[in-house]
């Protein structure tokens, strides 16, 4: 039957493939999500993210968030790429706002990989 | 029945969220604070919308109990797993850290354009100009106190009822349309807790349930459905206008009146209203030229439908459908690279010229796509299925259903091209592994539906002889 001879190949591919899925999940999905999870709560989120992306810097992240008010700004200094952006999520709801090079109020002083602290 | 519920849920929640990202993105356009009334009035509208809704009852053979059984279970299962991710913690990832989850935080204290995180040009916003529909709808629960991020498993329970669907609606039975949902359920990629995955917290899976909602739509001939997934797509990320606009394309060349005019002026609207944000929050809040741009959109949409009316009433082939719409390549491709604002281009710096020089490139971009998408195993076998199924329709003659979802995803193949022409050449080797995965991942939905909708065999005579004279 054509039907059949057609279709088997298909359909043993679409199988071959949901075996593949099913025996994948329970280590790709399950346990390394739960790792994920596991160490992004042990380590806390800045630290979880500045290490998983290479950074350097979420010490200045702790000691903004302990030292400053929620509604302050954060003068900040530097490469807009690469560790600002996560400054910018993780010291929410402070705002981040921009200082020219030199200035004398910078708080974060920031390169593509690193943060530091900058104090007047 | 559970058909008709099926793809009564799929249209209310697609209702839902699309009128909250239409009504919602109004409203910020209009410098207001979107009300927190919007999320029940949405839901309600979902819900009123489904209960109107009179889908047909799904044609072939139902699907045997126990197996039904066992495919909720391993897809409750997946979903369980993606939520368990979404709410463990916020997002883990770069992209969903830095700059969804951080707007969805700044909607969620304050739904408005009106405030100094997207007005004052001193402070500091990551992807200042993309669209705000997966930050609005989590903001807007979040205000309610629910669980915003449960939007990640809604998502992917969508696009498999979306699979599960087209195959469905397309004749396929319910044992062998099953067994393709499972299949394309455990797609390595969509449970994996990778960057861009659900429940990453990334824009990119929820624009590929998006995708297979319009496909849906598209394939099953299910207007409201179709409307709603292209409303969705295009305010989920820059990408989805340019997806919009292809899947236009390829109604357009199968000439189907009925869904190339829903899917022509969802893409118009959707597209005038992201267009209009994008160019409210690249410029501060300056008055927008949204009726300039509603104008171009819609009068394109006229020259569309207006062509198309046309040919059908002279009885053109489809030769006269591709010469019309090479014609209009370029004016499209002219308009996208002015409107984009960079988005379609990841180095604005890099001109129109350098970018034809890196033509040169494209061969090297398709064996990545290649190696990518068939070599790697977080596909799986997500690409390989539709190449066979294309091998076996052509063996054994069998006309090819939906042919325009099929032609969709073949335009797809250059437009994923474009962001690594325009990017810096000696960075090809570090772009491609961190763009190429998320592209080729929002093609993943469609390309399980296509395949499933497949029939593997020509028609026997007498179902040939009642057979449906078109099927898009």
């Amino acid at each position: 039957m054509p039907s059949k001879r057609w279709s088997l190949p298909i359909l043993l591919l679409v199988a071959a493939h949901l075996v593949w899925g099913l025996l994948r999940a329970p280590t790709r999905a399950l346990v390394r999500r739960a790792e994920q999870v596991g160490t992004f709560q042990r380590l806390g989120d800045a630290h979880y993210l500045f290490a998983q992306s290479r950074l350097e810097g979420a010490d200045a992240i702790a000691w903004l968030r302990a030292n400053t008010l929620p509604e302050q700004r954060v003068p900040w200094q530097g490469s807009d790429r690469g560790a600002i952006e996560f400054a910018a999520a993780l010291l929410w709801p402070r705002l981040l706002v921009a200082t020219p090079p030199g200035a004398a109020e910078a708080g974060l002083v920031a390169t593509r990989t690193s943060l530091r602290l900058q104090r007047p | 029945m559970t058909g008709i519920v099926l793809q009564r849920l799929v249209l209310a929640a697609l209702v839902a969220a699309a009128g909250i990202g239409v009504v919602g993105s109004a409203w910020l356009l209009a410098h207001g604070t979107v009300p927190d009334a919007l999320l029940p009035l949405a839901i309600l509208g979902g819900l009123a919308a489904a209960a109107r809704h009179r889908p047909p009852a799904w044609p072939g053979e139902p699907t045997p109990r126990w197996l039904a059984g066992i495919a909720v279970a391993v897809v409750l299962g997946a979903a369980a797993l993606i939520a368990y991710g979404a709410l463990a913690t916020p997002s883990r990832h770069w992209d969903g850290a830095v700059a969804w989850d951080l707007k969805a935080h700044v909607l969620a204290a304050n739904p408005t354009l009106q405030q100094p995180f997207f007005r004052d040009p001193a402070v500091y916003c990551q992807s200042r100009d993309y669209p705000l529909l997966q930050p609005l709808l989590l903001g807007l629960c979040e205000r309610w106190h629910l669980p915003g991020r449960l939007l990640f498993p809604a998502a992917y329970l969508l696009l498999i009822a979306s699979i599960h669907g087209a195959a469905r609606s397309a004749g396929i039975a319910g044992r062998r349309a099953v067994l393709w949902a499972l299949a394309a359920a455990v797609t390595p990629v969509w449970l994996s807790p990778s960057a861009g995955s659900f429940d990453s917290g990334y824009g990119d899976a929820a624009l590929t349930a998006w995708l297979a909602a319009a496909g849906f739509g598209a394939a099953a001939g299910n207007v409201p459905v179709l409307a709603c997934g292209l409303l969705l797509t295009v305010l989920q990320k820059p990408e989805g206008l340019p997806y919009a606009g292809l899947l236009v394309a390829a109604l357009w060349l199968h000439g189907d009146a009925r869904r190339l005019r829903a899917a022509t002026l969802a893409t118009a609207g959707a597209g005038t209203l992201v267009l209009a944000l994008q160019s409210d929050l690249q410029t501060f809040g300056r008055p927008s030229p949204w009726p300039v741009l509603a104008l171009g959109a819609f009068a394109a949409a006229a020259v569309v439908l207006g062509g198309d009316a046309w040919l059908r009433r002279r009885g053109a082939n489809g030769r006269w459908r591709a010469l019309g719409l090479l014609a209009a390549l370029p004016v499209a491709i002219a308009v996208a690279a002015a409107v984009s604002g960079g988005s379609l281009a990841t180095d604005p710096t890099v001109d129109g010229a350098t970018s034809l020089q890196r033509l040169a490139l494209v061969p090297r971009i398709g064996h990545a796509m290649f190696r990518w998408g068939v070599g790697h195993g977080s596909f799986g076998l997500a690409f390989v299925v539709p190449l066979a199924v294309v091998v076996v329709l052509w063996r054994t003659r069998t006309p090819v259903r939906s042919p325009a979802l099929g032609t969709w995803l073949l335009l797809l193949l250059p437009l994923w091209c474009m962001p690594f022409l325009f990017a810096p050449v000696e960075d090809l080797a570090e772009h491609v592994p961190s763009r190429l995965p998320r592209l080729l991942l929002h093609g993943t939905g469609i390309a399980w539906l296509w395949a499933a909708q497949q029939p593997l065999s020509p028609p026997a005579p007498e179902s040939a002889l009642g057979a449906s004279p078109r099927n898009p």
